[in-house]
């Protein structure tokens, strides 16, 4: 009976579903269609009624399949079929390529590096024992804050080493570095480009000149440093002043000044923790 | 699982076409992001690139498009105290540069980064050239300079004389191009350039100036400057330096 059934339900569907141009529409509305003639057929059986009769009145209230089909047919439109495959489509690629970019993206702001690699050179110093006798002489937080075209700048983390090599015929040597944080909110913002013209004076008048000169005046005291991405909207300015020559001043000013701009950050060198 | 599947096989398909394109433009957005937003227009760019370097913001003067570089563009702005070079290159993978170059007074020359290129077996150079000037009268300006380099103990020299007519209130816009076809590779591979090929390196170093990293070890170019008026007469004559990096690092000092 179930066969029967199966088949003579099944034709009548498959009459009604035959303009659906969708083809995985047709599977859906098929399934629909015979769930629904069988929940009737199994409702006529409870109430009393005959198989033959059940069926038979079952396809009666289903009404004739030609009839139906035009109806399906203009409810499934395969336009709205195949948009929605399309948009699915497309959703599946561009969540790969939303991986794609997001991994370098994220790796970069938040890998710096195998961890043999990884120190911080405001805690610790790279040279070894065997080379010098490396001693802090200041490590401070001067949280000094500057604004401009959108950027904001913070300086968070200064340090200043003196190492006594132990070979004497190396001089001393002072290291001297500093970090600014430069936020912006704006995503299209990108890579802070200043920072090669960031420059120094001390108290006592000692000059730094900025990183962009800084092979015209190879020897002189200058600003050096390097930008990395270190987290979302944030990049980070590791900088370090070479040729250090400020063992006696009281401060320190970072000075960008170009284009009309007035950026001044100060590290106090009478503060901070010292060795 | 299921419960979400039958979930979201009762919203209406029209509802569900809305969602997975609201989906695609949330990840559209986000990739764009991750592309480091790329600028849709050259000004756009620029405008950026201006804020990324805190300079400007600056009038744009023109923008040139060299053909064969590796640059698209190279746009000259004037912010009233200097003058920026910026040349936008167009590719995601390959970066823009910006030159912030200082007036020096009434009257300044400036060469842009020189713009050299290979078609077929050639070497071509094109160095443009600009005079900002504080001279309204003026209608047609004269330069000259003369470049040497001294090469593996041979000298090389040559004096190039040029002249334009205003085109545009403020400065004066002159053009060297300067092909060489004698390129050859020796025995280990290294390409040398004829007498011509470095006249062209003599240029390119000239060029060079308006970077100043690039120019550490170059020295000041005088360039003489002649304006003349409607009426062909001579008002200035006057030979003007070309800065390059010591120069520039001497300023910064003195500031």
């Amino acid at each position: 009976m179930a066969n029967y059934l199966n088949y003579s339900f099944k034709t009548w569907c498959l009459r009604a579903i035959a303009q659906i141009r969708f083809p995985p529409d047709q599977d859906a509305v098929m399934a629909e269609l015979y769930a629904h003639m069988l929940d009737h057929y199994d409702a006529l059986m409870e109430a009393g009624v005959g198989r033959e009769e059940a069926e038979r009145r079952t396809l009666e209230a289903m009404g004739s399949p030609e009839e139906i089909a035009p109806q399906l047919a203009a409810v499934h439109h395969p336009f709205w079929g195949w948009l929605l495959w399309g948009t699915r489509i497309a959703l599946a690629l561009i969540l790969c390529a939303a991986v794609f970019c997001a991994v370098p993206y994220l790796r970069n702001t938040f890998y710096s590096g195998p961890d043999w690699n990884r120190y911080d050179p405001y805690e610790d110093t790279y040279i070894s024992d065997e080379v010098g006798v490396t001693e802090l002489v200041l490590r401070t937080e001067p949280d000094q804050s500057a604004e401009s075209d959108g950027f904001h700048l913070t300086l968070t983390r200064a340090a200043w080493w003196h190492t006594d090599f132990v070979d004497d015929s190396q001089e001393d040597l002072d290291t001297f570095r500093f970090q600014i944080r430069v936020f912006n909110p704006r995503p299209w913002a990108g890579r802070p480009e200043f920072y090669e013209w960031l420059w120094a004076e001390d108290s006592l008048g000692n000059y730094y000149y900025p990183f962009y000169l800084d092979n015209a005046v190879a020897g002189d005291p200058g600003v050096t440093g390097n930008c990395y991405h270190s987290a979302p909207f944030t990049y980070t300015l590791d900088m370090w002043l070479s040729n250090f020559c400020s063992m006696d001043a009281d401060w320190i000013d970072i000075h960008y000044d170009r284009s009309g701009r007035d950026i001044v950050l100060r590290i106090d060198l009478t503060g901070g923790d010292g060795a | 699982m299921r419960k979400l599947k039958r979930l979201w096989g009762n919203i209406p398909r029209r509802a569900r076409i809305g969602i997975n394109l609201l989906g695609i433009v949330v990840l559209a957005f986000e990739v764009y992001c991750f592309l480091g937003c790329p600028a849709f227009t050259l000004e756009q760019n620029f405008r950026r690139a201006e804020k990324a370097n805190l300079v400007g913001p600056s009038e744009i003067l023109a923008v040139y498009e060299p053909a064969g570089s590796d640059y698209e563009h190279l746009l000259v702005a004037d912010d009233g105290s200097a003058v920026i070079f910026y040349l936008h290159s167009g590719s995601l993978y390959s970066s823009d540069a910006l030159y912030y170059r200082e007036k020096t007074g009434d009257l300044t020359v400036l060469a842009a980064p020189g713009i050299g290129y290979f078609p077929s077996d050639k070497y071509v150079l094109d160095l443009p050239i600009f005079v900002f000037d504080n001279y309204p009268k003026a209608v047609r300006a004269e330069l000259e300079f003369t470049l040497s380099e001294t090469v593996n103990d041979v000298y090389y020299e040559r004096t190039f004389q040029l002249e334009s007519d205003r085109e545009e209130a403020g400065w004066f816009h002159f053009n060297i191009r300067m092909e060489s076809e004698s390129w050859y590779v020796d025995e280990w591979g290294w390409e040398h350039g004829t007498r011509l090929g470095n006249e062209a390196y003599l240029l390119y170093e000239f060029s060079y100036m308006c970077g100043y990293r690039d120019s550490f070890n170059l020295q000041p170019q005088p360039v003489a400057v002649r304006l003349y008026d409607e009426r062909e007469e001579l008002i200035l004559d006057e030979t003007v330096q070309v800065r390059c990096a010591k120069d520039m690092a001497h300023r910064e000092r003195e500031k």
